[in-house]
């Protein structure tokens, strides 16, 4: 069995990652700055809950569920009041702060639905799910994957990876639908995908790792599709790199802001439920606790990349998992109540070095520093400080 | 003397609405003239209500000759050392004002101190993530003081030595008195400051950085400035509220109360505005403590009435920014002379213009 550190960490990584690349669809199409979503993935579990709580089951099969109810309440925000506070030009924090005020409000109406609940004794007795501490554990570990054998594993695995490989060669050469670079990577990521996947079942971990990775990268992968390949795709793209030019060219940028608002509101829901699985215990403050991260990660990313998002939930969710632990076998119990400090830490970091997060770095101007630097300092080792050594170095430097 | 029922209501409401107004008056210092999104009000709330509890208990306790360590917040310890501390004060009364006072001092010097802190980020930072940072650093705090037994007895709530014993029968009104006189000073001092060079040069600064930076304002040392006063300010109510309670709960100070909340009642009342402040304050908190009244008279809720307070912020805030967005009193255009003296200048030349 793997270390239950990772299983839940990466678990908790993916649902972040989903609530991040949420946060940060949303606010590149329509510069708003979501708080309510928060309050969406809140509502995300108490949509799952419902179903189990009412209707049996596991709670995979709601999970779909979760993301429609979450694309709904986006389009309610985004017809009631976002839509108008765009006509107007508000700004920024007006955006901002209005989301604030539906946090609010979904909020306390997730509050008022579990009170309500809770007068149902039968919830309680049935599944053992009381309305505002609920615990998935029975689930969680009812559907572990003991570790399975590794040699079908590894062949299934491997016959998967090399079917992509030859799928992407064909559509390469034949169809020309991708470039070189894009295939490799495309293969690339798949691979290291794949072989997270085959380490989890070969040594055993909970179907919700499993399931929450899949779903991550297989957003990931829609999501990208989506932007890359689709009409409807690149005109949000254009939307978002100049509206006023989109809208010249006849881009309906009406659609293209709700169309993210549904989106980013159904993946903040499907975060939220799967977040639920790794707090051990949730309520209607679900979504407050995940706030920081979820803010974190997304600024860590970069608020202008979807990618970023989903990176940067998976390194504020690993490192406050794998961080504290390691801290916690060194310096004690006591710092396993530090955890919130983590992303804050992380996205100090961040914007010290990196303002515009990590999908934001110029990777060919740091190739060209990190160059620079390792020619000054082998022509300094060479030419032992001679004069004519400092000179050349002045040199090159400028 | 006994207090009846309705006045001590009205005691209570005074009391939260003194202290919510200077947390408020703070923020429209730094949110509507200074143009920060401070998501981190309870920072310095929060920093004014631990070092009200952390420090001069401790040092009364110092003096006394009890145990003023670690030691101090731990529970047991806490009950019988503030018992003590709050028996010498009783008796004494210019020990009681002397603490009040150093109470509030300390608490002031730390919130500058934090604020100065807070200043920091906002140098390089804009919008969305100074926003975001100070929320963070708000949690970060909060976790601290709930975690970190020392400083205020984490989850069981170090005792605070009350202030007002000397006078136990009226204690809530003798509280009331001095909290609104302090309201009431600060919204003297933020209207002072607001129409001073200092508040012009702040409006100058929002409406149009380049411009003003082109004149020679140093924003960094404006946006300072701004930060610091706001943290002192919401410093002091926080270690007034703590000494109100008599405990110093660290998970008290949430997010929601300290944070979003404020920024409701700054909204509600006019950013940008003091006066505005007052009314947007009073509303909310008369309305809530309305709900939470009814909701004892009307027991069919199926659900805890303070979802329904919860609720009237998140709707208040979102008609207000759709219909209302500068809220019940909108910023005054100030000029830079009192309208008496314009009124003396134009009827002066009117007078020139008829003898010519």
């Amino acid at each position: 069995m793997i270390d239950p550190v990772w299983s839940s960490g990466l678990t908790y990584a993916s649902a972040i990652a989903l609530l991040a690349c949420s946060v940060t669809l949303v606010y590149m199409s329509t510069k708003t700055f979501n708080f309510a979503n928060a309050s969406m993935a809140t509502w995300g579990l108490y949509i799952v809950y419902t179903g189990v709580a009412f209707y049996g089951g596991s709670p995979y099969q709601y999970l779909l569920f979760a993301f429609l109810f979450g694309g709904l309440l986006g389009t309610i925000w985004y017809v009631t009041v976002n839509r108008r506070l765009l006509r107007r030009g508000a700004s920024e924090t007006v955006l901002m702060m209005s989301t604030l005020g539906y946090e609010l409000v979904l909020l306390s109406a997730a509050q008022m639905y579990a009170d309500i609940l809770t007068g149902y004794p039968f919830l309680m007795s049935a599944h053992g799910l009381p309305p505002r501490y609920i615990n998935f554990e029975g689930w969680l570990w009812d559907s572990v994957i003991r570790g399975l054998d590794p040699l079908p594993v590894i062949l299934v695995m491997s016959g998967i990876v090399a079917i992509t490989a030859v799928l992407l060669t064909l559509l390469r050469r034949k169809v020309k639908l991708m470039s070189r670079t894009s295939a490799i990577t495309t293969f690339f990521l798949f691979f290291i995908f794949e072989a997270a996947i085959t380490i989890l079942l070969v040594f055993g971990t909970t179907l919700i790792t499993v399931v929450s990775l899949t779903m991550a990268m297989s957003i990931l992968v829609a999501l990208h599709l989506f932007l890359v390949k689709t009409k409807f795709g690149i005109a949000l793209r254009a939307t978002v790199e100049n509206p006023q030019l989109a809208d010249l060219g006849g881009i309906n940028s009406d659609r293209v802001y709700l169309t993210s608002w549904i989106v980013g509101g159904g993946l903040a829901s499907l975060g939220g439920a799967v977040v639920a699985f790794t707090s051990g215990i949730a309520g209607p403050e679900l979504g407050w606790t995940v706030i920081v991260p979820m803010f974190a990660a997304s600024i860590v990313g970069g608020l202008y990349s979807i990618y970023g998002g989903i990176l940067g939930g998976y390194v504020v969710g690993l490192a406050e998992y794998l961080v504290i632990n390691a801290l916690s076998l060194s310096l004690g119990g006591w710092i396993l109540a530090y955890r919130p400090i983590i992303p804050l830490a992380i996205m100090v970091v961040v914007l010290l070095f990196a303002p515009q997060g990590i999908a934001g770095l110029q990777w060919a101007s740091i190739r060209k520093k990190v160059l620079k630097l390792g020619k000054g300092i082998t022509e300094v080792s060479a030419e032992n400080g001679t004069k004519e050594g400092k000179i050349a170095t002045q040199k090159a430097d400028r | 003397m006994a207090l009846p029922g309705p006045a001590l209501l009205v005691i209570g409401i005074l009391i939260d609405f003194s202290i919510f107004l200077m947390v408020t008056l703070s923020l429209n210092l730094e949110v509507g003239f200074t143009n920060i999104p401070q998501f981190g009000r309870v920072i310095a709330v929060a920093a004014g209500g631990f070092t009200a509890g952390a420090i001069p208990g401790r040092l009364l306790a110092l003096a006394m000759g009890l145990p003023a360590g670690a030691d101090y917040a731990n529970d047991l310890t806490n009950n019988v050392v503030v018992g003590q501390i709050n028996n010498v004060l009783g008796a004494n009364i210019p020990l009681s004002i002397a603490y009040f006072v150093l109470s509030l001092v300390l608490a002031g010097i730390v919130g500058g101190l934090v604020g100065w802190l807070t200043s920091r980020p906002a140098i390089r930072l804009r919008e969305a993530y100074l926003g975001i940072s100070l929320l963070a650093f708000g949690d970060m705090l909060v976790t601290i003081g709930v975690n970190w037994q020392p400083l205020v007895g984490g989850t069981l709530p170090v005792g605070v030595p009350d202030p007002f014993r000397w006078i136990w029968d009226a204690r809530s009104l003798a509280f009331c008195i001095v909290a609104v006189a302090l309201a009431l000073v600060t919204l003297m001092l933020t209207q002072r400051l607001t129409k001073s060079p200092f508040g012009r040069t702040l409006k100058m600064l929002r409406d149009n950085e380049i411009v003003s930076m082109a004149f020679g304002k140093d924003i960094v040392k404006v946006r300072t400035r701004s930060l610091i006063i706001g943290s002192v300010i919401a410093a002091v109510a926080g270690a007034l509220d703590v000494m109100y309670i008599g405990s110093d709960n660290a998970a008290a100070f949430t997010r929601l109360t300290w944070t979003f909340f404020p920024w409701a009642y700054m909204m509600l009342g006019g950013v940008g505005n003091n006066l505005g402040m007052v009314a947007g304050v009073l509303i909310f908190i008369v309305a809530d403590n309305i709900i939470l009244h009814l909701s004892s008279v009307i027991t069919f809720l199926p659900f805890d009435p303070t979802r329904l307070v919860n609720l009237l912020g998140g709707l208040v805030i979102v008609f207000i920014v759709v219909f209302w967005p500068r809220g019940l009193i909108p910023e005054k255009n100030e000029t830079t002379i009192p309208k008496g003296r314009i009124q003396e200048i134009l009827k002066k030349i009117g007078e020139s213009d008829q003898k010519a």
